[in-house]
């Protein structure tokens, strides 16, 4: 079921959300869990019953490996380490299968010329992120971090249904305990209202600004891309920057929809996105851009592979990097290798062929580039650098980012090369699909400002913890929300004017990944 | 004021601006019924497409005496019930509806043949109904009866009450059509399962030349082609007929000259080569004849009038009648017999005709 239906919408959410309150407020906060919990499964197999027979599956391989686990540890057996490592590998092995059975099937069929018929694998719906999440808990469950996680909590947190199929990627540490509040099963008005308003800010997001502006431009952009046609220079980068916009538009909202359902729950859960195409640096845009991933593969994969080159390195008696100062083989082994690790695994989680692994390696690249401008400046004393630097660093950041994201959205890599070579300015300036009129043109100028300039959701609603009050004065203080007629007046319309745009609801694109 | 009372205010607000709005939307999609899915109101009676393939099953569900139809899209519908009835007898209906594939044909037969005994089926075809998926046609406007797609009641009615012909604009459509428009441009009867064009008839009288100047186009060379399961669905549905001892006339569309000749040939010849084999006989009223040739009798290059479907009825049935004399060379019987002659001729139509006819096509498209 999508975020952005009828059906969501106008029925189940407020069904599960009457039901949950009524539940915890009648028979208590076990049922309200139960409650949840059957909703969210209900909520998996809505689309396709399939996903809730893998989610399901899934729950319990993970609580069998779980139990496993814990019983190792009370027992101080070695077996805890072995059982770990089996558990990540069938959950990395379970994902790589429905990821990478296509592609497979593709290359043995083209390899051999078989004449096997390969079924079509069916990505089970959010699989990507609650994989992840799973292999977070077991990593914590193996350090004896979760050693009171009961079954219920485990159910609850793999499932919950806003945050199930996109993310955002949760700690077990960060939602778990929140239900074992008692004020979660209360209904709390300015936790709600925050919510509600995230969500129609989200819904408004994707059914008009990324479903009803943008699809229509990129649509013909990609189409002529798929088609093979080399397009121009103009067309390459307007192409770009609007899939950039409105991928942006379209997962920010979604991520916007699932944080403010959470909160209509009363549960709260991280932004995905603060606003990263102010960002001046690639660290910092990843610090910005789907800030739930980087920080899972920052915990689980960068930190630990640094830092065992980092142990390797010392006992061997060579350099590190401290700070922004690097031996040239410190900056390789300890900056490029787990970068280039980390982003090319990123770029591979997002699906199976070779554009995603460009993906990745064009990510790692910036990094790589980032760190070692870093260090070169630290070595050559350019502490300060001039005024303009800053506007230049968010426009070069943001253009570098458009290249990588077009190549993501690319459907294989030769068409990810053709395109980076059309930004290249390699086949000319060609005909102008993209940029026909100037509605394109001042639409998406009026949509790069707001998203350079004006403070991002979490702010405006001040949901975020950085004192963010100052940049929201120099704003206008009277456009910051606040609970009052004013807003819900405004938010109440903007909710009935998506409702009528509704009328043929289109997948997030990060349902895809 | 409690602490939290002006964020409840403020819920509450909005909550009543969605949900009324939702209602009294409901409500206005209930009266107005634009699709007449709903029965509860007779609003929309001219103007405004209703949704034909449920307003002729629901007609024919308490209609038992009819039991012979004539099927598939809505080129269909120029062949008129009454004309099927005077040549072949029987209770003709139109069931045809905007967009129907052959997949939605045998489910309406099915769907017949469960309840009704079937005397006689006329198919109607073009090439390009073959060449779109059910998925691909199925619009909300187009949506199928419940008892012929087996879905829910549910799943039928909420496209139309929360989707694109729930919205203000589309009711409001619709009233115009009805009360504030003064020409008919579009009228159903479902007694006989026929729409007509009132608006369009008339200016085709009153000036022809400039009707086909301002109505028709030449289209673009088709790069689509037709799918293996339409010929699935057509062999299904022959089988079916011969199980059921029903007459069938399978029938190839008189489509426009503009049409045909933006077939792809070595398609064509294949679907047409296909075709024949499954039902084993065709009337093939498609190529370059005097009927098709000439842009009289057409609403415009895809859709053809009742004269041009009569007379195609005439040939078939009444092939001695005054109608049925009048262009001989308007449709043949094809067989697997004569077909490799018929795909020669129709190859000749293309190489002598084609491209003289698509320069007069595209002048009197003003390109």
């Amino acid at each position: 079921m999508l975020f952005n239906s009828i059906d969501f919408i106008a029925f189940f959410l407020p069904v599960s959300l009457l039901g949950f309150f009524l539940v915890a407020r009648t028979l208590g906060r076990r049922a309200a869990c139960l409650w949840l919990i059957g909703l969210s499964l209900a909520f998996s197999a809505w689309w396709r019953v399939d996903n809730f027979y893998f989610l399901l599956l899934s729950i319990a391989a993970n609580w069998v490996f779980v139990s496993a686990l814990r019983s190792a540890r009370r027992n101080g057996s070695r077996l805890g380490l072995w059982i770990f490592v089996f558990a990540v590998c069938a959950n990395v092995t379970a994902l790589a299968f429905f990821k990478y059975a296509d592609l497979f099937a593709g290359m043995i069929h083209s390899t051999f010329d078989s004449t096997f018929i390969f079924e079509h694998v069916l990505l089970p719906l959010g699989i990507s992120f609650y994989t992840f999440q799973n292999i977070a808990l077991l990593a914590d469950v193996h350090s004896g971090e979760a050693d009171d996680l009961s079954f219920y909590d485990y159910c609850l947190f793999i499932a919950f249904f806003p945050k199930l199929i996109a993310g955002p990627i949760v700690h077990y540490s960060d939602l778990v305990p929140q239900f074992a509040k008692e004020e979660t099963y209360r209904f709390n008005a300015v936790s709600f209202a925050a919510g509600i308003t995230l969500l129609i800010v989200g819904l408004f997001k994707k059914v008009v600004i990324a479903d009803g502006l943008l699809l229509p431009w990129t649509q013909p952009f990609f189409n002529e891309v798929h088609a093979g046609a080399p397009l121009g220079l103009i067309d390459a980068w307007a192409g770009g920057i609007l899939f950039s916009l409105q991928l942006y538009f379209d997962f920010s909202a979604y991520s916007e929809m699932a944080v403010g359902i959470g909160l209509m729950f009363g549960v709260s859960m991280s932004f995905n996105f603060v606003s990263p195409f102010k960002a001046a640096s690639a660290v910092e845009f990843w610090q910005r851009w789907h800030k739930t991933l980087t920080d899972f593969l920052t915990d689980y994969v960068f930190t630990p592979l640094t830092v065992f080159i980092g142990r390797r390195r010392m006992v061997q008696g060579k350099s590190l990097v401290r700070k922004d100062r690097a031996s040239v083989g410190a900056f390789f082994w300890m900056i490029v290798v787990p970068i280039m690790v980390t982003m090319i695994l990123a770029g591979m989680w997002h699906g199976a062929g070779l554009q995603f692994v460009g993906y990745g390696v064009l990510l790692g690249l910036y990094l790589v580039i980032n760190r070692g401008f870093r260090i070169l400046r630290a070595r050559f004393g350019l502490r300060e650098l001039p005024a303009w630097s800053g506007p230049a660093s968010v426009l070069m950041t943001f253009l570098s980012v458009v290249t990588a994201l077009t190549v993501l959205r690319s459907p294989d890599i030769m068409t990810a090369l053709s395109l980076f070579q059309s930004q290249l300015g390699l086949n000319g300036f060609g005909k102008i699909i993209v940029l026909r009129d100037w509605t394109t043109v001042t639409t998406a100028a009026a949509l790069l400002a707001w998203c350079w300039f004006a403070p991002n959701v979490q702010e405006w609603i001040g949901l975020t913890k950085e004192p963010a009050a100052s940049r929201l004065e120099s704003w206008g203080s009277r456009l910051a929300w606040r609970s009052n007629i004013g807003w819900s007046f405004v938010m109440g319309t903007l909710a009935v004017y998506s409702l009528s745009r509704l009328s043929d609801p289109t997948a997030f694109i990060y349902f895809n990944f | 004021m409690m602490p939290a009372a002006k964020e409840l205010r403020y819920i509450w607000v909005i909550l009543l601006i969605f949900f009324g709005a939702l209602l009294a939307n409901t409500f206005a999609v209930l009266i107005v019924d634009p699709q007449k899915v709903f029965g509860l109101f007779d609003v929309n009676r001219r103007n405004f497409e209703p949704n034909t393939r449920f307003l002729k099953a629901a007609y024919l569900l308490d209609h038992p005496e009819f039991d012979s139809f004539v099927l598939v899209s809505s080129r269909a519908n120029a062949y008129s019930v009454v004309a099927a009835q005077e040549f072949a007898g029987g209770r003709f209906y139109n069931f045809t509806v905007g967009g129907d594939t052959p997949l939605g044909m045998l489910r309406k037969v099915e769907w017949l043949a469960s309840h009704r005994r079937i005397n006689r089926l006329v198919v109607s075809f073009s090439y390009d109904d073959f060449i779109y998926t059910d998925a691909e046609q199925n619009q909300y406007l187009t949506i199928e009866h419940p008892l012929i797609s087996h879905s829910s009641w549910w799943s039928f009615w909420k496209p139309y009450l929360f989707g694109p012909y729930a919205h203000p604009l589309t009711m409001a459509q619709t009233l115009y059509g009805n009360f504030v428009k003064k020409d008919d441009w579009y009228t159903f009867d479902v007694r006989t399962g026929q729409y007509d064009f009132p608006l369009f008839r008339r200016q085709m009288a009153d000036d022809p030349t400039a009707y086909v100047e301002n109505r028709f186009h030449t289209p673009a060379i088709l790069e689509k082609f037709p799918k293996e399961d339409s010929l699935k669905h057509l062999d299904t549905l022959v089988q079916l007929a011969r199980t059921k001892g029903i007459d069938l006339v399978v029938l190839i569309n008189p489509d426009n000259h503009r049409t045909f000749l933006s077939f792809r040939p070595d398609a064509y010849r294949s679907w047409l080569s296909n075709v024949v084999r499954i039902a084993g006989g065709v009337w093939d009223f498609s190529g370059l004849n005097s009927v098709t040739r000439s842009d009289e009798g057409y609403f415009e290059q895809r859709h053809f009038s009742e004269a041009i479907g009569n007379e195609a009825l005439a040939r078939i049935y009444a092939p001695n009648s005054a109608l049925a004399q009048r262009h001989p060379d308007f449709g043949k019987p094809v067989t697997p017999e004569n077909l490799a002659a018929r795909l020669d001729a129709l190859n000749r139509d293309w190489i002598d005709q084609g491209g003289r006819i698509m320069q007069l096509a595209r002048k009197t498209n003003g390109e």
